[in-house]
């Protein structure tokens, strides 16, 4: 187990320090400031963690939910990023996306208030893992409203957002699997699950490796066509109106 | 928080990233053509003159006369399948129109959401009777869905003429209180 977390851990160090080489040779860390910077963060915080060794120590524990946290918080910069790169000629889907989130944020903020406030202090160990946890939901919540969106308008998406997308939402999906396993033992480290959780996250390295390799401009059209909303909508409905009904009453004996 | 529900949530947003890369693959031109040439009424109705020859009576006596109940499975197998091909080109016109709407309007500044949410629960209301109707039409064919819907319909006609006698029978002052009663 301690080989094995060891070449994970160190793996993961040296893919994350390619991968910040490359962006940077490719200058794409002033046009990915939050991506960089979260890798960045993540990279300078392996080391520092290190230093601050034994596992089982408080200095060590203290560290690792200061740092879980600032990663979290800037994740959600991330997440803004992935927002704002694929959404920007796109206003009206832009507002469409704001009212999603906005509806989404209020729904988790209400839930989170209300568990938070029923909670006892000395819980606080459970309480971080849950509170992280549900930090992570939030960013997937809000990413499945925004690639829900994206699916829905067949908006383009350029290769490098992809594949941070795809790397991100990989992370993501584990560490939420996995902090909630977590949280179901009532404990806020195990072994295989930090094993686990360095090997998603060498691979989601991995994924970003091959997406940020060069940079990909998002694809727009040549041609971006003026349309009358209020028309275009009042159209559509009155066809799908006019389908139902040709639908259902086709059957009637001519 | 339930596992079940976070391992759900995780699939979603794979399979949603999965198909944001697929459809970013896509052609876009063949669109934009069509939007460009967009008519005020875009609906390609599915012919009817299909679906009357599927439910034609004529051909269904030609066949009962032969009296072979081989020959009339058959037949019906045959108008079933013809029907579901109909209702089928329905929904790719529904998917067309659509997609149409999203590939015209994903540019518009003035987009708003409640006209977005209100045609999306239109598309779903017809994804609903489609799928009613595909049931139906699979389960017991096509001759017996159309006795079916018209005695629906027919039905439906009664009750609502029912209702609009007992709204012309109530007086225009309406009905007595309980307090005018009591004087």
């Amino acid at each position: 187990m301690g080989l094995a977390s060891s070449v994970l851990l160190w793996g993961g160090i040296v893919l994350l320090t390619g991968v910040l080489c490359r962006m940077t040779w490719a200058k794409l860390l002033a046009r990915y400031p939050f991506f960089s910077a979260y890798l960045a963060l993540v990279l300078c915080r392996s080391p520092l963690l290190l230093c601050l060794r034994p596992v089982a120590s408080d200095g060590y524990r203290l560290g690792y939910w200061i740092s879980e946290f600032v990663c979290a918080v800037l994740a959600f910069g991330v997440t803004w990023e992935i927002y704002s790169q694929t959404l920007a000629p796109y206003p009206g889907v832009r507002k469409m996306a704001r009212t999603l989130m906005g509806v989404l944020l209020v729904a988790v903020g209400a839930k989170a208030m209300v568990e938070v406030w029923g909670n006892q202090l000395r819980n606080v160990g459970s309480t971080v893992v849950d509170f992280e946890r549900d930090l992570r939901v939030v960013q997937m919540l809000l990413l499945l409203g925004l690639v829900g969106l994206v699916a829905r308008y067949a908006l383009p998406m350029g290769k490098n957002i992809v594949f941070i997308l795809m790397g991100y939402g990989l992370y993501l999906g584990f560490r939420v699997v996995l902090l909630t396993v977590l949280s179901d033992l009532g404990r806020v480290y195990h072994p295989v699950v930090s094993l686990a959780l360095q090997g998603a996250w060498n691979l989601s390295v991995i994924v970003w490796c091959v997406g940020m390799w060069s940079y990909s401009d998002v694809p727009t059209p040549e041609c971006q066509i003026e349309c009358d909303y209020e028309r275009t909508s009042e159209g559509t409905m009155r066809a799908m109106g006019q389908l139902r009904s040709h639908l259902v009453h086709s059957w009637r004996s001519s | 928080m339930n596992l079940a529900l976070i391992a759900g949530l995780c699939a979603a947003l794979a399979a949603l990233v999965l198909l944001v890369w697929c459809r970013s693959r896509q052609e876009e031109e063949g669109w934009s053509n069509e939007i460009a040439n967009r008519p005020e009424c875009p609906v390609r109705h599915p012919d009817r003159a299909l679906l009357d020859r599927c439910l034609s009576a004529q051909d269904l006596a030609f066949i009962s006369s032969f009296e072979s109940r081989a020959l009339l499975r058959l037949f019906v197998r045959e108008r079933r399948r013809l029907a579901v091909a109909w209702l089928r080109q329905t929904r790719r016109e529904a998917q067309r129109l659509l997609r149409l709407h999203v590939r015209s309007v994903r540019y518009a500044a003035d987009l708003r959401p409640g006209a977005e949410v209100k045609l999306f629960l239109a598309a779903g209301l017809f994804l609903m009777v489609y799928g009613t109707m595909l049931a139906i039409v699979s389960w017991y064919g096509p001759l017996r869905t159309q006795r079916f819907l018209e005695s629906v319909q027919g039905l439906a006609g009664v009750l609502s003429r029912l209702g609009e006698r007992i709204a012309t029978g109530i007086p225009s002052g309406g009905l007595p209180t309980a307090n005018a009663e009591a004087r």
